[in-house]
Order: C-alpha cells, then structure tokens, then sequence
C-alpha cells in the first residue's frame, strides 16, 4: 500500500464542484446577462460594435471574478477543521500540507471553469468572441485574491469578508500612500496584492512585463506558503 | 510504542483570560501487541491524550514520541486506524463514496479497493446503507461506518475513541470481536472508554484518568492465587450449608434469587465450591461481584 495524494486529486475537485459549483454557475450567468443586456441596449442598432465583443466579454469576465475567486477559496482549510473533518483525513498517511495544496489547485480549476462558463454565455447572448490571453489573466487574479483568502482560511471563518476587505483596501491606500513618495507607501505597496498590476492587464499583447508578473506569482506563493505553514505548524485540535 | 514522558497540555483561553490544564505530567509507555484502555470521567483527559498520540495537538511540556518520531510525522509515514467519538463525514457523501475516498488516501491499490471496501461494508453489517448519504444514517451506523473506514487500513496502530458510543448491545458485541480480531504482535490497539466493562473486556492495562493526571495504571488480568475479591453466588435454591462451607457469606436480601456475596482467593473459593457441590448444593451462577477494574477506578478517582 502507498500514500497516493495525487489519485485523490480528481475526488478533491468533483467535491469542489458539487459543494461550490451551483453557487458559481448562478454567479456566472446572474452576473453576466445583465452586463450584457445593457451593454446591447446602449449599442446602436442594438448590436456590438464590430470589434468590440472581446472588450465586452472581458470587463464581464472581470465583473464576476472577485465573487468567483471568492466561492471558490471561502473555508478551503477551516471548514474541515471546524467541521471535524480533518480527524478521518489527516489519520491517513497523508501530508495535510499537500492536501490543501491540491485544494487550491482544485479551487482554480472551478474558477476557470466558471469563467468558462461567462464566456459561453456571452457566445449565446452574444456572439462567440475570446479576449486575447484571459485563461492567464484571469489565473493571475486567482492567485493574488484567492491566495489571500486561502492564507487566512486556517485562522478566520470569515476568511473571504476579510480577504475582500483586504483587497479593496488595499486598492485604496495604494491611491492614497503613492509608492513614490513615503516608506510607508512602499510597505503598503508590498503588503497589499498587486490588484494594481491587474487593472490594465498582465498579459498585453504588446509586451509582457515580466517583472510584474513576477510580483504577482510571488505575491501568491507568499501567501500560499502562510497558508500552509499555519496548516503545518498550527494544532489541529481537537474540534467536533 | 507510544512513548508519552512527563506530558502536560495546557489550553488557554485569551477572552476571559483562563488556563486550563487538560493533562499534567503524564508518562506512560504503549508497547506493542497490547490493547491499552484509556478510563476516567468526562473532562479527565482521554480526548486530549489521544490527540497528542495523533499529533493534532502538541504538548505544552513533555515529549509524545511514536517509534521515536513525533506523532505527526509517524502518521503522515504510516497512518492510523482511527476512530473518534463524534464520527464527522461530510454529509453530502455516500457510504460507499466515503470509504472509497478514504481508502485512497490511506493508500489502497485500485485493484483492492473495491473489494477491501465491500468486505468492510460486509464486516460492519452496512451493505443496505451502501448508496445512502452520510446524512441519512442513524447515529449507530455512522458510528459502524467511522469503524469501517479505520478497518481499510492495516496500520499498525489502532486509536479508538469511545468506539461504541451510540452502537446497540449486538454491535457492542460484534465491535469486541473485531477488536479480538485486530489484535497482533506488531500492532498496538488503545481504547479510550467511559465504558469499565468494555475495557475490562479488551484491554491489557487500562490507564486511569481524573482531571488530567494518570491515577494509576491497572492490570486486568485474571484473578491469581493469594488474591482475595468479592464473588457473587448465585443458588438454584435453598440450602443450609452456605454459611458453613463459605464462612463470611453474606446473604442480598432483595435478591430476586438465593444470592450471596462471598470472599476469598480463587484456589480457596474452588475449593469451597466443589465441597459445596458435594454437599448437594446446586449453584446457578458465580460471578464477580464487582470488577478489578471498577473497584480500581472507584479508587483512583475518590468515589466511594
């Protein structure tokens, strides 16, 4: 017999997608139609400019990620510990660590297919369009806001109320403390996720600015690595 | 085995600022091919005990070792056939789908997987609840199928946290045999139970507990030559030579039968028994009166 982490990969996803998955289809399309129906109402003759689909399908792709990011990642690592779950799991020959990494692998997963999801309504309503680059731009997203919510799963069970506030915060004080003016912008800077880098895209067609991107698979990894320190050294417990 | 050497685990609590001492210097040694009982009242500490032994907790003082290693590294290396007192499955699985998801992390081949968890299901009488979901079964099979999913493994060690609580008396006893059946040289079963009989039963030694100190470590062994404990004589009917030939006896006035509670050791009762015999007395039973294990618990934690 062997500890095999990875075979349970395909269970870890499909509970993913049956506890979190309604929840993000109503997101998709909720979200979606009434950017779209607006958006056709305002157009001349009722129709999208020639070009102008891919735009659209992107701001829509952008409207309904902080949500998606936010189903996706809430409780990923405190509702088995409140629940109790962990006793049974973690009497296995498993590594906690590596569970939790293949839970956030599974979260992305959801995500990208719940954008997916925008992006066929948006063909049905619409008309099929595919904004240059969006499975990484949107990944990107993932990994800087859902990385917060997955460090902060362990500790708070309002994990995405705070990872949210975390987030919008930190758009405003970066507004508000210019990196280029005091230390303590530059501290904000860091410690704030780089939603900034996101705003005009990390990926341009133009020309990848590979430091950015960088900053933003570092930002995640710092916060993926508190997260799962805090699962490797914080007690489990003893919780029912 | 398991080596816990002068083990305190405090749990603190900031909002009102309050210590709680759940265990205080504890050491004890499990060995291998024994089943440890683990006893004492609510609140004495058997829960706290068994999560250091799992490495959910850390000890505040004191070291938890399992061949060596600390718990939490041995369990991620071997596993543990656990079973906890509150069995917390998610409710949307089913029976099947549970065990299934459990026996990959522990580590089953595909090619055994199927089968390990129809014998399982078979073993723990389960096969008609195989497709329900978690959240339909009563509270005696969710506790059957905790036992099930610790059975798909072959670990080792097995951990047993009140392991009959919410079982019927046909499913206490089937759990005893199962239990009787886990036993092995290599393997170091512990039990942790408010239940003395269940751990007289199972149990090679059974650590007493009160308010987080080992009161005493007692054997549960069958009764030796020079050992005198209190027996309960139960006749078929009247007859007036008891009091001759068990000097001391002393008669349960309200005792649906003719019942007496006699002392001694075990070669001397025998001994009286067989003259009793002789003399045309007729005994329908003869059982302790009390258990080892109850008087010792009785004494360990001050109750009279």
């Amino acid at each position: 017999m062997t500890a095999t982490l990875p075979r349970y990969f395909p269970r870890q996803l499909r509970d993913m997608l049956l506890t979190r998955g309604a929840a993000m289809l109503v997101i998709a399309v909720v979200f979606t139609l009434p950017i779209l129906m607006v958006a056709l109402r305002i157009s001349p003759n009722g129709a999208i400019p020639q070009g102008g689909a891919a735009a659209l399908l992107d701001t829509s792709l952008r409207g309904t990620s902080t949500f998606l990011v936010m189903v996706a990642t809430y409780g990923i690592i405190g509702d088995d510990v409140r629940r109790g779950y962990f006793r049974f799991l973690f009497a296995k020959p498993i590594s906690p660590v590596l569970y939790y990494a293949q839970a956030f692998l599974a979260a992305l997963i959801a995500f990208l297919a719940a954008q997916l999801i925008v992006v066929a309504v948006f063909a049905l309503v619409v008309e099929p369009a595919w904004p240059e680059r969006w499975v990484l731009e949107r990944t990107a997203f993932f990994l800087s806001f859902g990385s917060v919510i997955f460090a902060l799963s362990r500790v708070l069970s309002i994990d995405w109320l705070i990872g949210l506030l975390f987030f919008v915060v930190g758009q405003g004080v970066r507004d508000w403390y210019p990196v280029s003016e005091s230390l303590r912008g530059k501290v904000f800077n860091v410690v704030f996720p780089p939603s900034h880098l996101m705003e005009s895209g990390l990926f341009p067609v133009e020309g990848i600015e590979w430091g950015h991107v960088a900053w933003v698979v570092g930002y995640a990894a710092m916060c993926l690595a508190i997260g799962l320190s805090l699962v490797r050294f914080m007690p489990f417990g003893t919780q029912r | 085995m398991i080596e816990f050497v002068e083990v305190s685990k405090d749990f603190r609590n900031f909002l009102p600022p309050r210590t709680t001492h759940a265990l205080e210097g504890l050491t004890v040694t499990i060995e291998r091919g024994e089943v440890f009982g683990i006893a004492g009242p609510n609140g004495a500490g058997k829960t706290t005990m068994l999560a250091l032994a799992l490495g959910f907790l850390e000890p505040t003082r004191g070291t938890v070792r399992i061949d060596g290693e600390r718990p939490r590294r041995h369990v991620e290396k071997a596993g543990v056939a656990y079973v906890s007192e509150l069995v917390s499955i998610p409710n949307w699985w089913t029976v099947t789908g549970a065990l299934m998801r459990y026996s990959v992390l522990a580590g089953v081949e595909q090619r055994d997987r199927a089968r390990m968890v129809h014998e399982a299901i078979e073993r723990l009488g389960l096969e008609e609840h195989r497709s329900k979901r978690i959240k339909q079964l009563s509270k005696g099979n969710l506790q059957r199928l905790g036992i099930t999913q610790a059975l798909l493994s072959d670990s080792d060690l097995v951990v047993l946290d009140e392991p009959t609580h919410g079982l019927d008396p046909l499913w206490t006893q089937r759990f005893r045999d199962i239990v009787t059946d886990l036993r092995r040289e290599d393997r170091a079963i512990v039990i942790a139970s408010h239940n003395l009989d269940e751990l007289e039963r199972l149990a090679d030694r059974v650590a007493i507990l009160d308010r987080g100190s080992l009161q005493r470590i007692a054997g549960t062994h069958h009764a030796v030559s020079g050992e005198i404990l209190r027996y309960r004589l139960v006749l078929a009917g009247e007859h007036d030579s008891v009091e001759a030939v068990f000097p001391g006896a002393q008669r349960i006035d309200n005792a649906r039968q003719v019942t007496y509670d006699v002392s001694g050791d075990i070669e001397d009762l025998n001994a009286r028994l067989a003259r009793f015999l002789a003399e045309g007395g007729r005994v329908q039973a003869f059982f302790p009166a009390q258990s080892r294990l109850e008087v010792a618990f009785r004494e360990a934690v001050g109750e009279e």
